[in-house]
């Protein structure tokens, strides 16, 4: 079982990877913790294991709705980096293309290691 | 919005996002929420307490355009919804505005505006809720006319802002509407309703200034300005389209007007008075259109006074039995009686049979009056057989409320037994028209109280429509005509003729004939002439009380 990043770590941790936490933290009522609380089920979100069997499957329709459900919630999270790489799968989806949705996803898949990386301690 | 709490339903999927929405929404409101289209359908079905919407627009299952086409048609519509979406596009907002969202914003949520915008949609839709309110508060729901209350208001208020302007409050209304709705069904008395409706709006069109409203039932009211022509064309026009309006049933309006004399008076007293116009439009193909005056309200005021008083009148002996002589015409001599009503009121003096035989017709009062009038003669019978009196017969009236009376027969049957007297002295009148209204039940009456030795007289015969048929059908022992045939006529000659060869039918029948109002010698030279038998009028004899007519018979 991973050990989980303290609050300030995770803040910290987050603030050097890119994310706009002070833009997301009214969202949360400035209550740290309930954000880190969210950032853990963000992190285990099956969305981003479907949305690659969806790419790999050919379901525009439904890679579309997962991505977009993504792009929302890592807005609101202010997870830089990852929002702005689900948010052009979704343009490339709303167009009715996969053409480039891999490579993208590979990236968001890559960009949620990090994510993993800055959430749990690194295991001795 | 102080210390109330409304509750907000979040439409989203994710539920990072519906935590997230919580959390901001929970200090000030109520949350709950839905993961999907086909799920916030279901809360909004169980929670009437839901005071706005905030709805992810996708999503699986039913998504938020998918909704919001439910929504708007749905009993929900009136609530405020706020579209919530990454998507930032125009294209998008305009989408969602158009299928009826109240606002729209984007992800990720700015706490600050997504809470403002969510304020205001709610108090926007509390002031269009209380508008709402208002409207139905002041309106008629099925015309969306002013109701009785608000047209009232805006009628004084009306008057009060234009002192320059004479005004007139006309009040219409649809003889036997409730008949017409019995036939045709509500719905259709609901159609004419409106389109009365909007007749009415077109008219406030014509001219201005003026209000109208939907006082009840199928009452209507415009107060508008008192312009006579126009009022007139208005009910005429009405008229001429109602008489159209269903060709298989005659619809008939009646416009009653009263024309402002004191404009701070109360508008509701103004209505009444129009009210009470109409009232003389009533049962009329031909009068549609009636003008308060006050005898209207005197004559109202009179009636109301004979009611108030008729009961105790009876009860204190203050009607009286008067007795008019009928004369046999060639031997001029009296030949019976006919027995009729007096009302000496003590501090009114002698009141005529006019002013209270009409009130208690109608309210039916006339059947103790009868039986008042029945009692008196039969004692006055008795009294004279028992004072060695050889007694010429009485006619009594009987009303057409009584005609109906299952136990009449036996009322009268009653009253000859008790004071003993011969049933042909207490002769009966009965009136044409009560026979044209049932003739059946009527010819049954008739004939039991005959079979019985009562004598029956048809009164006021030849004013109906069907006499021959009523001669035909009924069998009588008496005609009555009153001398009215003569004088009501512009070809007196062929009234003259008609007469004769009644009378001369009648004496065909051996059924014999007594005139009625007979007042001049030309009359009675006439009478004799083409051969009818009896004759009453003030000619001869008025009305006289009982001691009087002993005097004058008797003596």
């Amino acid at each position: 079982m991973r050990e989980k990043e303290g609050v300030t770590e995770i803040i910290e941790g987050l603030k050097k990877w890119g994310c706009d936490i002070d833009s997301a933290m009214p969202r949360f009522g400035g209550d740290e913790s309930f954000y880190c609380r969210l950032i853990y089920e963000v992190d285990e979100e099956k969305g981003f294991t479907e949305l690659g069997s969806q790419l790999k499957n050919g379901y525009i329709k439904e890679s579309f709705e997962t991505a977009h459900m993504l792009k929302g919630v890592l807005a609101n999270m202010e997870i830089t980096p990852m929002y702005e790489t689900t948010c052009r799968i979704v343009e490339l989806l709303r167009a009715g293309t996969l053409e480039g949705t891999e490579q993208l996803y590979n990236k968001l898949i890559s960009d949620k290691t990090v994510l993993d990386q800055i959430l749990y301690r690194e295991e001795a | 919005m102080e210390n109330e709490k409304f509750t907000i339903l979040v439409v989203e999927d994710q539920k990072i996002n519906r935590d997230i929405l919580s959390n901001l929404l929970n200090p000030e409101y109520d949350v709950i929420e839905a993961e999907n289209g086909s799920d916030a359908v279901e809360k909004l079905e169980h929670c009437p307490e839901i005071t706005a919407i905030l709805l992810d627009l996708v999503m699986p299952v039913m998504d938020g355009y998918q909704f919001l086409e439910y929504f708007k048609d749905s009993d929900f519509s009136a609530l405020p919804l706020i579209a919530v979406t990454g998507d930032k596009d125009d294209e998008t907002e305009r989408r969602v505005l158009e299928l009826g969202a109240w606002d729209f914003i984007s992800k990720p949520y700015q706490p600050a505006t997504l809470l403002t915008r969510l304020k205001n949609v709610i108090i926007r839709s509390q002031y269009y809720l209380i508008s709402r309110m208002k409207y139905v508060y002041e309106h008629d729901p099925l015309t969306g006319l002013y109701n009785r209350s608000t047209f009232f208001s805006e009628a004084g208020k009306l008057m009060t802002n234009h002192p320059e302007i004479k005004f007139a409050m006309v009040r219409v209304d649809i003889d036997h509407f409730q008949t017409y709705n019995s036939f045709w069904g509500e719905e259709e008395g609901d159609k004419l309703l409106r389109s009365i409706a909007n007749q009415l709006r077109l008219v406030s069109e014509r001219y201005p200034p003026c209000i109208y409203g939907r006082i009840n039932a199928d009452a209507f009211c415009i107060c508008m300005p008192d312009l006579k022509d126009e009022i007139g064309m208005i009910a005429h026009n009405a008229f001429d389209e109602l008489a159209v309006y269903n060709k298989k049933y005659r619809l008939v309006p009646s416009f009653g007007v009263y024309e402002v004399e004191e404009p701070w008076d109360k508008p509701q007293k103004m209505y009444e008075l129009a009210k009470l116009a109409s009232t003389e439009c009533k049962g009329s193909f031909i009068d549609y259109l009636a003008y308060y005056r006050p005898e209207i309200s005197r004559r109202l005021l009179e009636n109301q006074w004979v009611i108030n008083e008729m009961q105790h009148a009876l009860d204190s002996n203050q009607f009286e039995v008067y007795l008019q002589p009928k004369y046999d015409i060639n031997r001029g001599y009296p030949s019976g009686s006919e027995a009729l009503i007096r009302w000496n009121h003590p501090t009114r003096g002698i009141l005529s049979p006019a002013m209270f035989i009409p009130v208690f017709e109608q309210n039916g009062f006339i059947c103790k009056v009868d039986c008042f009038v029945w009692e008196t003669v039969c004692r006055l019978l008795h009294d004279w057989i028992a004072r060695g009196i050889d007694p010429l017969p009485v006619s009594v009236n009987v009303s057409r409320v009584n005609l109906y009376n299952p136990h009449i027969v036996r009322i009268i049957q009653n009253l000859v037994e008790k004071y003993s007297i011969p049933p042909k002295l207490l002769e009966l009148e009965v009136t044409e028209s009560a026979y044209m209204t049932d003739p059946e039940i009527m010819a049954s009456v008739v004939s039991e109280l005959q079979s019985r030795g009562f004598v029956i007289l048809m009164d006021d015969f030849g004013s109906g429509y069907s006499s021959l048929n009523t001669l035909k059908d009924v069998s009588v022992d008496v005609l009555k005509i009153d001398m009215k045939f003569l004088s009501d006529t512009s070809d007196r000659n062929r009234s003259r003729k008609i007469l004769e060869s009644t009378v001369k039918l009648a004496l065909e029948l051996e059924t014999p004939v007594i005139m009625e109002g007979v007042e001049t010698e030309e009359q009675v030279n006439f009478l004799k002439k083409i051969g009818c038998n009896y004759v009453q009028g003030f000619f001869y004899a008025r009305p006289m009380p009982v001691p009087k007519f002993e005097k004058l018979v008797f003596a």
